[in-house]
């Protein structure tokens, strides 16, 4: 039954389940668009990050409604580590072309760094990151809160506000020290491997079977 | 003849006030984060690490942008910490596990005497 009294003990415990969830869900979410709006000029930058967070809430909301037909779907979870993994390597590529090196051989000033990213490939980043990840966060939350939409609401608009800031605070600081772009490529690998492993779990009793 | 301040010159120029509260704030939260690691049951640590990391920047963004425009310019650091905190967070939410938390979380009804 949905509980409609938000101050009533099942809804403040939910409440609390959302916040911490969407906390930790978020994070590879603003891991992927700050690494991604990174390389771009700060105007241009700003925009990437914005487009990240309207496609993940978007799709967050499209997972949402559909959720319970999701998780019919078999291999699912392995499509969507496959898809990270290939922006993983995406990025790694852009990390090591020399146009990057020439970047950060340039001093940090401002206009005269050469640039080779475009907003447009680093949208495209972030919208198929977004779709891989969003799924998992989505059955999450919803998992969670079911009864209680109130607090499935707040997790969303907490996770929109703890995305765009995260991420801004992100890609400022690998715009400055773009070795630690590095470290953040390591983190979305683990991410991906992880949903390839866990999704190939759930494909192998079908397809041995 | 007038002199020209250099960005070498502006970095001289940040009063010891701000460095050491920059210091100490760095130095608490740390200590915070060892604690917790020392104090939370193992499952909750990496969770519990995130939000703390996540808030720790959180601060220190809203430090950063409370300086006046001049100041911010002169004190780069809390930016780029708010930076280090925040993918130190993340990190930690990613490497840890929602059920834990789901769990540690949960709600129980009291059983009512009709139950019993």
């Amino acid at each position: 039954m949905i509980d409609l009294d938000i101050f009533s003990q099942g809804a403040i415990a939910a409440f609390i389940q959302v916040i911490m969830i969407d906390l930790v869900l978020a994070g590879d979410n603003a891991l992927v668009i700050g690494l991604a709006a990174a390389g771009l000029p700060t105007e241009q930058r700003a925009r990437a990050i914005l487009v990240g967070i309207v496609a993940a809430t978007v799709l967050r909301i499209a997972f949402a409604s559909i959720a319970v037909e999701l998780l019919e779907i078999v291999g699912l979870l392995l499509a969507g580590g496959i898809l990270l993994l290939w922006v993983c390597w995406k990025m790694w590529r852009e990390l090591k072309s020399p146009g990057h090196k020439e970047a950060e051989a340039v001093p940090a000033t401002g206009e005269g760094r050469v640039r080779r990213k475009t907003f447009a490939q680093a949208a495209w980043q972030i919208v198929i990151a977004d779709i891989s990840m969003s799924l998992d966060n989505v059955l999450a939350v919803a998992g969670a809160a079911r009864d209680h939409p109130a607090a499935l609401v707040f997790g969303l608009a907490l996770s929109i506000v703890l995305m765009g800031a995260a991420a801004t605070f992100i890609a400022r600081l690998l715009n400055k020290h773009r070795w630690i772009a590095y470290l953040g490529l390591a983190i979305i690998l683990y991410v991906s491997l992880d949903m390839i492993w866990r999704g190939a779990l759930e494909v192998w009793p079908h397809v041995s079977g | 003849m007038r002199r020209t301040s250099s960005p070498q010159n502006s970095h001289r120029k940040v009063p010891n006030g701000d460095r050491f509260a920059l210091v100490a704030f760095v130095a608490i939260v740390t200590s915070a984060l060892a604690a917790l690691f020392i104090t939370l049951p193992r499952p909750v640590v990496l969770p519990a690490f995130s939000i703390c990391a996540l808030a720790a920047a959180a601060c220190l963004a809203l430090m950063a942008s409370l300086h006046s425009r001049q100041a911010v310019r002169l004190l780069p650091s809390a930016w780029n910490l708010a930076g280090a905190f925040t993918l130190v967070g993340c990190a930690a939410a990613i490497l840890g596990e929602v059920e834990a938390i789901v769990e540690y979380t949960r709600f129980t009804p009291p059983r009512s005497r009709a139950d019993d």
